[in-house]
């Protein structure tokens, strides 16, 4: 892949000769690490003291990644982690479509298993024949982005309505099938590890105790939080309520795992008295024996739908590195685009993160790839078969070592 | 100037509160010349803290009272001096522990608290009544600077809007006793210059007392490993690691801990860990050797779970290593009855 490597250093010099980064803030605080081809880090503790050092780096060196720690220090570039003295530390909230189950995962990712040769599509751990550890084939799609994008937008309902976080917030793609939320205002920047698992949790719903915040058992009714609770009991009551009010009875019957009796028709037909009941804190039972079970499910599923899959090491890891934002992917091609929460609704990084603007055709040989998109136009399948991509494509599956030049 | 049996009791009950430091004040207790009813109190205190007890006592006498407010200072210095972290947090959450049931014995329990939150520099607010009875509300600044133990107290189960978090009566006091233990916490170790023979001595006495009680549980495991018996966060990492299931950082560090301490050699270690699809030979061998020489203790169930790596709702174990020597010995006892029996 030596060929393939120095063309793609070329272009992702061209892009950095292009493109000065104008990021991220406070460069001389930060530690920075760089990768090369097929490996994301492979040099540490590197430092900066200016965006213009930063920038001929860049140019001159072309590394295939590029990435800076969410810490401030005094000495960025000390070694071990203890000597670099911490100062302050932003937030990055990352979220990865390969951690969101979505449907279209079936259809662009596939498995190996390197023991008994078995494959199959979709993601999977464990070979379904032999039960060894499969080797993955994962790729994204503006499906999958879609649900991360989704995660990007209620993780802004949290900041602002729960925690009244507003300054200094920063979006970016993540290269590859995420986004990044950066959180760098005074009000986070000290804020100890332990606060940080807190918010995390908090955000994630990790370790939520229903009972502990109303939601209990008492004389064989299921009570909840009256109408002027906080946080997330009012998420999952109004989550309840939106079910109950919009939602067909036969689907909510079918989340719940009940069938839809006479009696049961009934009870969903008193959507009033289960709403008024709901407001002075206490469930209508649902007839039969399994009442609190019912409404377990339908509290449980409410809450499943509202917690958010945010990954946990980046966002607690004090010591961790992250993509610089507007900086090239290396397994990608794609730049890590700077987007503002207006402009989130309509990106499509098939589109707007592609690095180059030429229309110049390049000859691969593509190894295996599924249908894609880039720059509105459909490429793929392919399996061993050559083809003349435009460069953005091109890139695109020679960076992630799905293709050879011709 | 005298204080009455009120104000002893509050500066007994409180003993952090500017009450009981203004009594302390106008007592000027000299170390050298400690009465022994105050000594012998103090070291009571610090060896109930030691051994995971309750501190709790009512008094009605002057003498009584003063005696323990004077204690409560030489108990901080005897903990120090067995510069021992685990003991300074076990003294710190016995005396949050006390702080509630002394907080109970209070006529005016809300304004004790409030008044309580104001010296110990809680920011809050009284809450308008929403209808779920909120009684305060705090910045999550200033909540987010407490690392809480009580598991009712995390973020997640709080009602927060707007920056705020609304706590209910007994959620509150809950926070205040967090708080007190996080002042207690940082306020020890006390420094210890100059101090007496006479101090150094009970010191002596209860650093053997505290020995002789943790024998017992620091001996390292030994015999045939049974991850039949693991709590469920370890056999669940365990499980990963045994069928080469990619595991965080973290994870791996927890589980090696663990398997260290629980007597599994180095070299079976590095096996278990070559399972791990990125596995570096001489890496693994770094962190190994790493938990091995120092005997890197295996992390708490606050530790598992603040990494998200406790599988079980509601989970009761309080430690792994504990819940391991527990089922073994049962498992043990269990044996020797089949052995009669048969």
């Amino acid at each position: 892949m030596i060929r393939e490597e120095s063309f793609l250093r070329k272009h992702f010099s061209e892009y950095y000769k292009k493109h000065p980064v104008q990021e991220p803030p406070e460069i001389s605080q930060r530690e920075f690490g760089i990768g090369e081809f097929g490996k994301k880090i492979t040099q540490r503790h590197l430092v900066f003291s200016s965006q213009g050092e930063f920038n001929s780096f860049l140019q001159n060196s072309v590394p295939f990644f590029v990435s800076y720690s969410t810490a401030l220090y005094a000495k960025p570039g000390a070694r071990p982690m203890q000597a670099k003295e911490f100062l302050a530390g932003d937030i990055v909230y990352e979220f990865d479509a390969d951690d969101i189950k979505t449907n279209c995962k079936q259809l662009h990712d596939s498995w190996k298993c390197p023991k008994c040769n078995a494959e199959g599509k979709g993601t999977i751990d464990f070979c379904t024949e032999c039960g060894s550890p499969v080797r993955k084939e994962q790729w994204f799609c503006n499906e999958c982005l879609g649900e991360a994008k989704k995660q990007v937008f209620e993780l802004k309902e949290f900041l602002e309505n729960d925690f009244s976080f507003s300054e200094g917030i920063s979006i970016n793609f993540s290269g590859s099938a995420g986004y990044h939320v950066h959180l760098r205002g005074n009000a986070i920047k000290q804020l100890p590890q332990t606060a940080r698992i807190e918010l995390l949790d908090y955000l994630t719903g990790n370790s939520l105790d229903l009972e502990s915040i109303g939601f209990f058992e008492k004389e064989k009714a299921l009570h909840c939080p009256k109408a002027g609770s906080l946080g997330w009991p009012k998420k999952i009551l109004s989550g309840l309520r939106e079910m109950i009010e919009t939602q067909p009875i036969e689907k909510i019957a079918a989340i719940a795992g009940v069938r839809l009796t006479p009696n049961a028709k009934n009870f969903f037909e008193k959507k009033q008295a289960i709403l008024q009941n709901m407001e002075k804190g206490v469930f209508l039972p649902f007839p039969g024996k399994k009442s609190s079970e019912f409404w377990r499910v339908l509290v449980n599923f409410v809450f499943e739908q509202k917690r958010l899959d945010i990954d946990r090491q980046t966002s607690i890891d004090l010591n961790k590195i992250i993509r610089v934002p507007e900086t090239l992917h290396g397994g990608t091609g794609f730049v890590a685009k700077k987007i503002s929460f207006e402009g989130l609704k309509d990106f499509n990084a098939f589109n707007d993160a592609l690095a180059s603007e030429s229309s110049e055709t390049v000859k691969v040989l593509i190894d295996k790839a599924p249908k894609f998109h880039l720059g509105r136009e459909g490429f793929g399948p392919f399996r061993n078969s050559e083809a003349e991509l435009p460069l953005n494509a091109a890139v695109f599956l020679l960076s992630k070592q799905k293709a050879q030049l011709v | 100037m005298h204080s009455s049996i009120s104000e002893l009791q509050f500066a007994q009950r409180f003993p952090f509160s500017r009450e009981a430091k203004n009594i302390l004040r106008e007592n000027n207790l000299s170390l050298d010349e400690l009465p022994e009813e105050v000594l012998a109190r103090a070291e009571a205190m610090a060896l109930n803290a030691a051994k995971g007890k309750d501190y709790y006592i009512e008094l009605r006498s002057s003498e009584l009272l003063l005696q323990e407010i004077l204690a409560f200072p030489i108990a901080k210095i005897l903990v120090s001096m067995q510069k021992d972290s685990m003991l300074n947090d076990k003294f710190a959450f016995m005396l949050s522990k006390s702080f509630l049931k002394y907080l109970d014995l209070e006529k005016n329990r809300k304004d004790t608290a409030l008044e309580l939150a104001r010296q110990l520099g809680i920011e809050f607010e009284i809450a308008a009544d929403s209808g779920e009875g909120f009684f305060v509300s705090i910045p999550l600044q200033n909540f987010l600077k407490i690392h809480f133990r009580r598991m009712s107290l995390k973020l997640v189960n709080q009602h927060v809007a707007l920056g705020k978090v609304f706590l209910q009566e007994k959620r509150f006091f809950d926070f205040l006793a967090e708080t007190i233990l996080s002042a207690i916490s940082a306020s020890l170790p006390v420094p210890l210059e100059g101090i007496p023979n006479s101090l150094k001595n009970s010191a002596r006495q209860l650093q053997q007392m505290l020995l002789a009680s943790r024998k017992e549980f620091e001996t390292k495991i030994s015999g045939k490993i049974n991850p039949n018996l693991f709590s469920d966060c370890m056999k669940s990492m365990y499980a990963d690691l045994v069928s080469g299931k990619h595991m965080t950082h973290i994870a791996r560090f927890y589980i090696a801990t663990f398997l260290n301490s629980i007597g599994m050699t180095k070299e079976q270690l590095l096996e278990l860990f070559s399972k791990q699809g990125n596995y570096n030979e001489r890496i693994a061998r770094y962190h190994i050797d790493r938990i091995v020489k120092q005997n890197l203790s295996p992390p708490g169930c606050a530790k598992v779970r603040e990494a998200g790596l406790c599988p079980t709702e509601n989970c009761q174990v309080r430690h792994p290593m504990s819940f391991y020597r527990r089922e073994l010995k049962a498992l043990e006892l269990q044996e020797k009855a089949g052995r009669h029996s048969r």
